[in-house]
């Protein structure tokens, strides 16, 4: 039976010694709401009004109504993140539950519910304190600051100018003129929070994790939604200091418990960056709301953090690596959205793993919808990764206009066939592309790589046109010493010398290159006597007319045949002079058997003879042996 | 609208939601007529709805000869019930309800040859069963008396009216070292009658009544008692929660909770925001002040019972009425609209259920806004 209203009167206090009178049809009134502490018939029920951010979140507090389940007291003295758990109220340890670590009852909920004016829950805890510590008195001053706002008014100003060192001076000022005056429990307490959460960030700043931890387990109440910024440094400064699941315990509280949207987001970002279990993570993830189009609300975030490792490890920098299973998440997401970026940057992943069959794959899904320059790019890097070099060719040439990097990419594919003699050879019509595309971007490299292909071919005169082009573009030693070794070839002797004075000191290519010559006069000056062949291959012992017919052969530019007839006289078992062995090694340098020639113009160069003439080839094969982007 | 006045009865069951508010006409408007005009509509719907729901109220809880049925208490009449059927019967203008209920009354308990009536009557005995009078009830009985002689134009109703008056200005107003105050009883309640006498209760301080008994009972310093009733509430805080007790003893050298009674804050004080709220005058307002966050909003916690010494909650305040009170006090004290729910809400018992009618009595009459 309850007692209900008295309507009282003298006969009944007379009768009965009470004024009050029963009610007699709702005697059985239901337990307060569940949401509240002493509800023992229900142990699922949170014990506290501070209870765990579950127990608060169905009834759809405002967010930052709902103090956090956060630091408490273990019994081992550590400090423990996770939600207070339901506790039977004869259980033991129940008092001790909310006592905090001096073994003073907790009033953190009580002042906190007091702070926010809700008198109905400071009732509920102020019961719930009462059967746990029976004879306990709840304090008078829960809303000392009525009647104290004049008086206050100017350190409450103070506060909000953060100036808190001026609030404590205030209140030490007002308590000299009138003793006995007490600030408000209200200006006390969030004096006490806003300074706490100073020296919160300064420690999170300077990284004294420890400081943090003890920083937030001693002011419970700076960790609510209200300042989820508190959380975040509180999660970090556990998860530095390797107590994962509490730091997860942090976020997930966030998750659980805070309404704003942006906060949320970064919760999960940050969550991302410094917890290393993919659980927990995964776990937080799946906190997210579910927006009104089915997705949830991280998923966005989710890719991005995919692609940021995606990317990152794309280009080859260090860091998390993306698991297979993200990289199958963002796959479905580059597919189903038709995500031409993320088809692009799953391209880039798979080309950096050399999985050129994936990132072609990939790549042709982004050109798809039409040009893209970067992924034309990804597309002919791919290619020609995967050795499909005729199809690398071309698609740089389809893919030359779409911008300054495509084109350098097509001269630079192009011109790598161009110096490879392991190469298919370009079409003419590739060619002639190939020219005006150097020509068109001014490509120094490009005109050099195509000046030392012309000079290959024999066509000296061709060659010193690209090497001069190259040069002016941008002065670089690769032209340089084309220029040089097409000038000697040209017998140009006034340019020879020129240029060598030129880029003597500039390049030491140059400089070797003329060590090696010996500063001897060209061989143009030689050459009269001996006729044509001298120009060439200077003669040496055992010169005779098959000899000078070789010579003749490898003049009119036929190396097939030169080395046909040169191999002839080898099988006759007949002398090769040295002056034959010099174009034996030049035919076979033009044939592109690089290392037969090399081994040519060094016997020779060992043998000390026609020295000059093999260091020069020496040296030739030495710089077209060189990856075009190491001729400068 | 008129549909929904063709209301079923009451069903029995808790606050049942079977029966729907009319919807709430919009009430932005681009021009001040406009706004007007809504509020006007608001106010007319409010209106009706309040009268549907006193159909509803009359036909659970008013016998057809008039007496009004405490189902929590036996089914005793008292003549707080009394009065409070009055006045809902005249702000429904039900005038033949009216003067059932008056009829009743006047004939069961106005046995007191002071003109004060005799508070309980026991339908088991078929008779008074405490000659006491129970000043709330005097106090409701003779407001609503007035009022109705106004608007049934009926000077009887006015005469009676100012016999109960002026016998309440005689016998209860009384002086004290606290000013003017109202004794709870004829009996029972003065320094000789408890060790801590004079104990009054708050919340038989009718606020929106005085006015009207001091037009019936000029010879008495109403104004003074309600101003004074205003001051005791201030000084009446007590314990974490600064809350005034059901009963408050001014015999000490402070106001104090009264020894001989529970020191609760509860279903006596509940009454208290109501009447300041429907009394709205800006000194009653700014009293409210002290019992807006007893009860946040449907999701919340409370109301509770409370002991004012401790702060603890005791038991729930269990009922639509006692939330539409403090919901009220919230609209009327911060402008906060009330949740639909909380209109809506019925209750099975008395009690809760008539401090929700005169809730929406007081909303229809001078806060459509909160509607």
């Amino acid at each position: 039976m309850f007692l209900r209203r008295p309507l009282v009167i003298t006969a009944m206090l007379v009768l009965a010694g009470t004024a009050v009178r029963s009610q007699g049809v709702n005697s059985n009134e239901p337990p307060p709401a569940p949401l509240f502490a002493d509800a023992p018939a229900d142990p699922s029920a949170p014990q506290s009004a501070a209870d765990a951010p579950a127990a608060v979140a169905p009834i759809d507090l405002p967010p930052i109504s709902a103090p956090p389940p956060v630091v408490q007291a273990s019994a081992t003295g550590g400090w423990d993140f996770s939600p207070p758990k339901p506790q039977p109220t004869d259980a033991p340890d129940g008092a001790a539950a909310s006592k905090s670590r001096d073994g003073e009852i907790d009033l953190t909920a009580l002042r906190y519910f007091a702070g926010q004016g809700d008198l109905a829950r400071v009732a509920a805890e102020i019961r719930r304190l009462r059967e746990k510590h029976p004879g306990w008195q709840p304090p008078q001053d829960l809303f000392a600051q009525q009647g104290n706002g004049a008086v206050e008014k100017p350190l409450w100003d103070l506060f909000a100018q953060h100036d808190y060192d001026g609030v404590r001076a205030g209140v030490a000022a007002i308590q000299d003129k009138n003793p006995g005056w007490q600030p408000s429990s209200e200006l006390m307490t969030k004096l006490s929070l806003a300074e706490a959460d100073e020296q919160l960030v300064k420690a999170s700043d300077a990284q004294q994790w420890g400081d943090v931890i003890n920083i937030a387990a001693a002011n419970k109440m700076l960790l609510t939604c209200s300042n989820v910024d508190a959380i975040w440094r509180t999660a970090e400064a556990l998860a530095r200091t390797d107590d994962e699941p509490r730091a997860a315990e942090a976020y997930r509280y966030i998750l659980t418990a805070c309404a704003k949207r942006e906060e949320r987001l970064a919760t999960v970002q940050k969550a991302e960056q410094l917890l290393k279990s993919p659980d927990d993570l995964e776990g937080l993830f799946r906190l997210g709301r579910r927006l009104p189009n089915g997705s949830s609300e991280f998923d966005s975030v989710r890719l991005d953090l995919i692609r940021q490792k995606v990317g990152d490890a794309a280009a080859g920098k260090p860091g998390p690596e993306a698991i297979q299973s993200e990289i199958d998440q963002l796959a479905a997401h580059a597919r189903n959205a038709n995500d031409r970026s993320d088809q692009q940057l799953l391209g880039w992943l798979a080309y950096s793993r050399k999985d050129y069959v994936q990132a072609e794959s990939w790549f042709s899904m982004a050109l798809k919808p039409g040009p893209d320059p970067k992924a034309a790019e990804g597309l002919v890097l791919t290619l020609r990764g995967a050795g499909k070099i005729a199809d690398a060719q071309k698609l740089a040439v389809q893919y030359a206009g779409l911008g300054p990097l495509n084109r350098k990419l097509m001269i630079e594919v192009l011109t790598a066939a161009l110096g490879d003699p392991a190469a298919t050879p370009l079409a003419p019509g590739d060619l002639v592309t190939l020219a005006q595309a150097i020509d068109q971007a001014q490509s120094a490299e490009g005109a050099q790589l195509y000046g030392w292909h012309l000079y290959n071919a024999n066509d000296v005169a061709g060659a010193a046109d690209w090497f001069r082009k190259s040069a002016e573009w941008q002065p670089n030693e690769a032209a340089a010493v084309g220029l040089i070794v097409t000038a000697r070839r040209l017998h140009d002797t006034h340019d020879y010398a020129e240029l060598v004075a030129k880029y003597r000191d500039v390049y030491p290519k140059v400089a070797e290159l003329e060590a090696a010559i010996g500063g001897r006069k060209t061989p143009t000056a030689q050459a009269s006597s001996n006729g044509t062949a001298r120009s060439l291959g200077g003669g040496g012992g055992g010169w005779d007319k098959n000899a000078d017919a070789i010579a003749k052969a490898m003049q009119s530019g036929n190396v097939d045949r030169t080395l046909a007839m040169l191999d002839d006289r080898k099988s006759r078992g007949v002398g090769e002079p040295s002056g034959l062995s010099v174009i034996r090694g030049w035919a076979l340098f033009q044939k592109g058997d690089w290392e037969g020639a090399k081994k040519v113009f060094a016997g020779l160069r060992d043998k000390q003879e026609q020295v000059e003439d093999a260091e020069f080839g020496l040296a030739t094969i030495e710089h077209a042996e060189l990856p075009p982007s190491m001729r400068r | 609208m008129a549909a929904c006045l063709q209301t079923s009865p009451l069903l029995a069951g808790e606050e049942t939601q079977a029966w729907a508010p009319p919807a709430r006409p919009p009430v932005a408007g681009a021009s001040v007529n406009a706004d007007q005009g809504a509020r006007d509509a608001l106010a007319q719907v409010a209106r009706m709805w309040f009268k549907a729901e006193w159909q509803n109220y009359a036909a659970t809880f008013v016998t057809p000869d008039g007496r009004i049925v405490d189902n929590a208490n036996g089914n005793v009449s008292h003549s707080e019930g009394q009065g409070y059927g009055l006045l809902l019967a005249v702000y429904a203008e039900d005038s033949e309800r009216f003067d059932k209920i008056w009829r009743w009354t006047e004939a069961h308990m106005m046995v007191r040859p002071d003109h004060l009536l005799s508070w309980r009557w026991d339908p088991q005995k078929g008779a008074i069963t405490d000659p006491n009078n129970a000043t709330d009830g005097d106090i409701l009985v003779a407001w609503a008396l007035a009022r109705a002689a106004q608007k049934f134009d009926r000077p009887d109703y006015r005469a009676s009216a100012a016999l109960i008056a002026d016998a309440i200005g005689a016998t209860l107003i009384k002086t004290s070292d606290r000013g003017p105050i109202l004794l709870p009883a004829a009996s029972g309640f003065t320094h000789d009658d408890q060790p801590d006498g004079p104990v009054v209760n708050l919340s038989y301080w009718v606020f929106p009544a005085f006015p009207t008994l001091k037009q019936l009972a000029p010879a008495y310093d109403w104004d003074a008692l309600s101003a004074n009733g205003l001051k005791l509430l201030s000084a009446a805080r007590f314990g974490p929660l600064r809350l005034p007790p059901d009963w408050l003893s001014l015999g000490g050298p402070a106001p104090a909770p009264a020894e001989k009674f529970p020191t609760q804050f509860g279903y006596n004080a509940i009454r208290i925001p109501l009447y300041l709220a429907w009394d709205g005058a800006p000194s009653a307002r700014r009293a409210l002040s002290g019992f807006v966050n007893l009860w946040r909003g449907p999701r919340s916690a409370g109301p509770y019972v409370i002991d004012v010494n401790s702060g603890s909650a005791e038991q729930t305040l269990d009922g639509a009425g006692y939330r539409l009170v403090l919901a009220l006090a919230r609209c009327v004290a911060l402008n906060l609209p009330i949740d639909e729910g909380v209109i809506k809400a019925r209750d099975s018992l008395y009690y809760p259920n008539t401090l929700r009618l005169l809730s929406l009595a007081a909303i229809q009459e001078r806060f459509p806004q909160c509607f």
